[in-house]
């Protein structure tokens, strides 16, 4: 669509991961970013009735994700049922309508995180950091990512 | 502006460690994006899950800073519909309404859109 990729290009796919009959597989994707300087990042939405309907290439996706230098972000949850309601009885946006909202409106964002590390780390070099959020009860915000190298080293094991 | 994530919204594991967070800062954005956005049955078959996707697409491409390009592209099969990135806000708000207004959610079946974007 931009011609040939650059540095610095970034792919959005808003997908569940389930590949219902898509002439793409994960296969074809995972070759295609591997070879292309491209970040990809997942956001996922899925229901309460199919979290576990393509778990599998959801997670090789959120995988694939993170190796591009890129992140994920799930939510799920019970709050998202087919039956539940945008619009309370007044018409007003519902609890979950507002919560959607905000979400849609933050996740997508590119974040630069600051954590302090433990003292002692184990086996960091394969470790990846899981970010949870939610401010509402019945759906689970989880982000992902991979460590950058750390910018800087203190006493506190400080990485950004 | 739209909202953005602080620290007190979220918690960190390294592992499944808790680790503390010092802080939460919007990063620099990319030049050239792409929102790839999937419309398939299993998204439609829930229509607040399609809707969530679809406020998310929309606030991705109508948030953009000066001097990003983007594309929006719907796909199931296979991509469907690619939608230009302009600045012109209002072409752009038809172009997702249209999108957005050729799904009919009735009794939970899902019908696909055969109109031109």
């Amino acid at each position: 669509m931009f011609g040939p990729p650059r540095e610095g290009d970034v792919l959005y796919a808003l997908t569940d991961g389930v590949d219902d009959a898509s002439k793409i597989h994960v296969e074809d994707l995972e070759k295609t970013f591997r070879s292309k300087p491209i970040r990809l990042l997942l956001i996922s939405v899925r229901g309460a009735v199919q979290p576990r309907a393509g778990a599998k290439e959801l997670k090789r996706l959120q995988d694939l994700a993170i190796d591009t230098g890129g992140a994920t972000a799930d939510i799920s949850g019970k709050g998202l049922e087919k039956d539940t309601a945008l619009l309370d009885r007044a018409g007003n946006p519902t609890s979950v309508a507002l919560k959607l909202q905000s979400l849609s409106q933050s996740i997508p964002r590119l974040y630069r995180m600051e954590i302090e590390l433990p003292a002692q780390l184990k086996g960091t070099e394969r470790s990846g950091v899981t970010v949870t959020g939610t401010t509402i009860k019945s759906i689970d915000v989880n982000y992902s990512g991979r460590l950058a190298a750390c910018s800087s080293t203190t006493a506190e094991n400080t990485a950004h | 502006m739209a909202p953005a994530l602080t620290d007190g919204e979220v918690k960190a594991k390294l592992g499944k460690e808790p680790v503390k967070i010092l802080s939460v800062l919007r990063d620099d954005p990319p030049h050239r994006i792409i929102v790839l956005l999937d419309s398939s049955g299993s998204v439609l078959s829930t229509p607040l899950v399609w809707r969530a996707y679809l406020a998310m697409a929309r606030n991705l491409v109508t948030n953009l800073p000066e001097g990003t390009t983007a594309r929006l592209a719907v796909f199931a099969e296979q991509i469907d519909i690619v939608i230009p990135v302009t600045s012109d806000r209002p072409a752009l708000d038809s172009k997702l309404k249209i999108l957005e207004a050729g799904w009919d959610f009735s009794e939970g079946q899902e019908r696909r859109h055969s109109g031109t974007l």
